[in-house]
């Protein structure tokens, strides 16, 4: 079985520095892999190991891409190889965009039959490139994948909808989306890390797989959330009057 | 003026389709549900605030929610709605990606508020862990949206209001998946969106023993408990259902106790909407407390039992 | 020598960082240092994503790696944890030099679990820094080798399953060549061990062990007969700067905690911090963390260029230990007397670094070993 997993590389929030007309700036941040992404690596690590077979990985976006500490650092995390789509149009992309690149790069890699993506981006959260890229590519697709198992050639797997479970038979080639929880992402050793220096890294410009559509949105603003106003009371102490002294802003509220 | 007419819902849970139908009212002229289940909810649909109902069928062995991702796409190339509005649950944020995607556009994830008064379709949500708020707006003809919980308020139901139904031919999937078995999800199904009051842990908590005192003051308060991700995630003390924060459940409840909660900010965007806030914390400069109404520089283990104690006396 | 980190070793530090930080919660820690007891989920889940055979070789199922690295590992875990027992590949790798196949195979087979295969019995009551003045004999009689003394702290000796005893020959003309190692099983009979209740280091028991006519074979003797502490030379320069990164680490953790502090903690109406005389403080811990990074550092690169670290391991060990200890003792003062108390860990780190200034060579024993070679340098 041949596994392509995606991720994207995010700006570490923790370096989020919000500048005085409320926008948000990134010049000081980090870039790490998406937390979401490295749980998918680790699902698609654990089918291929039990099911046989080789876990690809896969990700569109802008020059982040080339630094070649995160190259390693996915690659250490078990897939072979990695397929890396590189132009600056991706690093601002809106969901479709970025399913539409990938399902190119997936029929363009050949062969792929299964494509395993994570909940959603630690950036924007949208939650959608998973169901997307099987549309794109004609192929089932199932989001919110608790286990996974392959059986006669098809996949059954767990969905962990709000209030059900459902169990599921997925025919492949199919897309799924895992779960954050459906695994703990693991930890690389250093045969890992080292090896990961040695694994192949293929890049691609959007040229490659045929360019990409427009954006089919605009991004007005992206500002810092206004704070809510609180009282801010604050009882600098454990003291039995003052825990009293809490209790009774408290005893209002009951 | 809004150009949007033609609103369409599309959600799994009851309540869900009342608050869909309100914001969908607000938002453009012509509210049309699209009805997949039980043929005698579609009176209530109507009930509560649709004008049209497009009744697809309901599920069985052989056919899924799911299943019906064809049958509403070709819906929406006959029909060309505005805006289609999707709940906020994982079935309904996958069959938004699968008709956005058919429709070569985006879905608007999570919107917390729509702007509808420009020639174009606005939306707000949050984004980077809740440390920003983005402001989008769509370009295309179908404007997809997954609406975040509790943004919208039901009106109440009007069993007098009339509206037309329209049952819809299936159209037969081109890919399907199987569902083989359906059952309850384990543990506790709590809905915390739905609790009044609300206590949440963080990494204050020592150990896992130490929830029952916890759970002793939610039940004399009436209060629901959760958590932060940790607790949920790192050391599995809570279900993810509780957990709540920016991928977990974001709500506005009544009255919000947060006890050694720090106050990150991929926690406080779950709850900031809260109308009050209480927190302990051991640690003066924990962000939660520039966040609350009121709060206790104070070790929890101090100051809970005190609190058990006091609510008791006063009963 | 190049002061950067390569990519592979901040990408391997981060990995154990973050294996770190899913094992040991303060909480955690707290358990096992109340029950003394070992971190074994922590020592699982560094023996199942691979770094407790760290440095150690391939065929024994380890990872082979430069000491630089090595030690830089070393600080990372104890950045968090107290000393439990990792790491001991170098130890280990000089056991695995010298020891018979069958030897070996017994120690490699226990490290892999986990486990600490054996202790270093060494010490006796009247031979600490004086290791030449051990009494522990080696009699032979009828074949066997029978083995008498009393030996004391002895690190872990009542978790591992064999020992590493040193037996002097009291008749041996040459007092360099008259120690020799045996390897003892911990559970021979005439073994008594009784464990020594201590300040600190409470994952990892302290013992007296009691050798009364221990019967074990010829065949238990490492490496030559004699040559005991000459073999194990190179093995102490390395305990030196596994030293050095445990005080390092330690150090970092109690700065990082008062320095937050010092920003929070609000009295005469200003954070503490604000306060010159608290400054001066975290400055001075500053420089000496910046000093024992660099001394440790140059010292296990020089170990990688086969330079001898004889002396500056002596110099590197006394100094970061000295250090180390200072700064914990500064980081607690500006907590307060909430850095004596348990709920801090500043008051852990407090009593676990003060004795890195005994373990492995006293700092006077530093002061012997370098002001020596210093001399000589120079005669």
């Amino acid at each position: 079985m041949k596994i392509a997993v995606c991720y994207k590389l995010v700006p570490d929030e923790q370096d989020i520095v919000i500048n005085g007309d409320h926008t948000i700036s990134f010049d000081k941040a980090e870039w790490k892999i998406g937390q979401y992404d490295l749980v998918a690596v680790e699902a698609a690590m654990r089918l291929a190991e039990v099911a046989g077979g080789t876990v690809s990985a896969l990700s569109a976006g802008g020059k982040q891409l080339e630094n070649s500490k995160l190259k390693k650092n996915i690659l250490s995390r078990g897939p072979v190889d990695a397929y890396m789509i590189i132009d600056e149009t991706m690093s601002d992309a809106d969901s479709y965009q970025t399913a539409y690149v990938l399902a190119k790069a997936i029929e363009k890699i050949k062969d792929v039959d299964l494509v395993v993506c994570g909940e959603g981006s630690s950036d924007m959260y949208a939650q959608q490139v998973g169901s997307q890229i099987g549309e794109l590519l004609q192929w089932p697709s199932v989001n919110a994948i608790g286990t996974i198992t392959l059986a006669d050639g098809k996949l059954i797997a767990e969905r962990m909808l709000e209030t059900e479970v459902e169990v599921l038979e997925i025919p492949i080639p199919a897309v799924i989306s895992v779960t954050s929880d459906i695994f703990q992402a693991r930890i690389a050793n250093l045969k890992d890390i080292l090896e990961a220096g040695k694994k192949p890294v293929v890049r691609w410009d959007l040229d490659d797989i045929g360019g990409v559509p427009e954006m089919s949105t605009n991004v007005l603003s992206v500002l810092a959330p206004p704070q809510a106003d609180r009282r801010r009371v604050i009882i600098g102490g454990d003291s039995g009057d003052q825990i009293n002294e809490f209790y009774e802003h408290l005893r209002k509220e009951l | 003026m809004s150009r949007v007419k033609d609103v369409w819902v599309f959600t799994e849970k009851q309540e869900s389709i009342a608050e869909l139908c309100a914001g969908a009212r607000q938002l453009g002229e012509r509210v049309t549900v699209l009805a997949v289940g039980s043929r005698d909810r579609i009176e209530r649909i109507i009930a509560f605030g649709a004008d049209r109902v497009f009744y697809l069928g309901d599920t069985g062995a052989d056919r899924t929610v799911e299943d019906y991702a064809f049958t509403l796409s070709k819906l929406i190339e006959e029909e060309a709605p505005d805006l289609f509005l999707f709940g906020a649950t994982k079935r309904c944020r996958h069959m938004a990606g699968r008709l956005a995607a058919r429709q070569r556009t985006s879905v608007l994830s999570d919107i917390m508020e729509f702007l509808t008064d420009k020639d174009e379709i606005q939306g707000t949500q949050m984004v980077y862990g809740g440390a920003a708020v983005r402001t989008l707006a769509s370009k295309s003809a179908t404007v997809f949206s997954v609406v975040g919980s509790g943004v919208f308020t039901s009106l109440p139901e009007d069993a007098d209001r009339e509206g037309d139904v329209r049952a819809v031919d299936f159209v037969e999937p081109a890919y399907r998946v199987r569902c083989m078995e359906k059952r309850e999800r384990g543990g506790t199904s709590v809905d915390l969106t739905a609790a009044k009051r609300v206590i949440a842990v963080g990494r204050g908590i020592a150990k896992e023993e130490d929830l029952k005192m916890i759970e002793e003051l939610a039940r004399l308060i009436g209060a629901e408990i959760g958590c932060t991700r940790p607790i949920s995630e790192g050391v599995n003390w809570m279900g993810r259902e509780r957990y709540i924060g920016v991928s977990g459940v974001m709500f506005k409840p009544e009255l919000y106790i947060a006890i050694g909660i720090s106050g990150q900010i991929q926690h406080m965007v779950g709850c900031n909407q809260s109308g009050v806030i209480f927190a302990i914390n051991t640690d003066t400069a924990a962000k939660i407390f520039s966040q609350s109404d009121y709060g206790i520089v104070g070790d929890l283990y101090t100051v809970v039992p005190v609190l058990l104690e006091k609510i008791r006396a006063a009963r | 020598m190049i002061i950067q980190k390569t990519e592979e070793q901040e990408l391997l530090l981060e990995n154990l960082q973050e294996l770190m930080s899913r094992v040991c919660t303060e909480d955690y820690i707290r358990t096992c240092e109340k029950n003394h007891e070992q971190p074994h989920k922590l020592i699982e889940a560094l023996v199942e994503n691979g770094f407790y055979m760290l440095g150690l070789p391939e065929e024994y199922g380890g990872t082979p790696l430069d000491h630089l690295t090595y030690f830089m590992c070393v600080e990372e875990v104890h950045k968090i944890m107290p000393p439990f027992g990792w790491p001991r590949a170098l130890s280990l790798n000089e056991m695995l030099r010298l020891g018979t196949e069958e030897q070996r195979k017994i120690v490699a087979d226990l490290v892999k679990q986990g486990n600490m295969a054996f202790s270093f019995a060494i010490t006796e009551p009247q031979a600490g820094s004086d290791d030449n003045a051990i009494t522990t004999t080696a009699t032979r009689k009828n074949g066997k080798v029978y083995i008498n003394g009393q030996k004391t702290f002895i690190t872990g000796a009542n978790i591992s399953p064999y020992m590493l005893v040193a037996t002097k020959d009291p008749n041996s003309p040459d007092p360099r060549k008259s120690v020799s190692f045996w390897f003892v099983p911990a559970d021979a009979p005439g073994v008594t061990i009784q464990t020594l209740p201590k300040i600190g280091w409470l994952m990892l028991p302290t013992c007296e062990v009691f050798l009364d006519n221990v019967e074990i074979e010829e065949k238990d003797i490492v490496g030559v007969e004699g040559e005991g502490f000459l073999q194990l030379m190179k093995c102490f320069e390395m305990e030196r700067l596994t030293n050095c990164a445990v005080a390092l680490g330690s150090a970092q953790a109690a700065f990082e905690d008062a320095a937050r502090y010092a920003n929070q903690r609000v009295q005469f109406g200003v954070p503490i911090g604000s306060f010159q005389l608290i400054q001066e403080k975290l400055t001075y811990m500053a420089i000496k963390i910046e000093n024992m990074r660099n001394a440790f550092y140059k010292c296990a690169w020089e170990k990688d260029q086969g330079i001898s670290i004889q002396l500056s391991s002596a110099l590197a060990k006394l100094y970061c230990v000295q250090s180390g200890f200072e700064v914990a003792d500064d980081a607690m003062q500006i907590m307060g007397g909430i850095g004596y108390t348990e709920d801090c860990r500043i008051s852990r780190i407090w009593r676990d670094v003060r004795v890195l200034r005994m373990t492995d060579g006293t700092d006077q024993v530093m002061i012997h070993i370098a002001g020596r070679a210093l001399l000589k340098k120079y005669r």
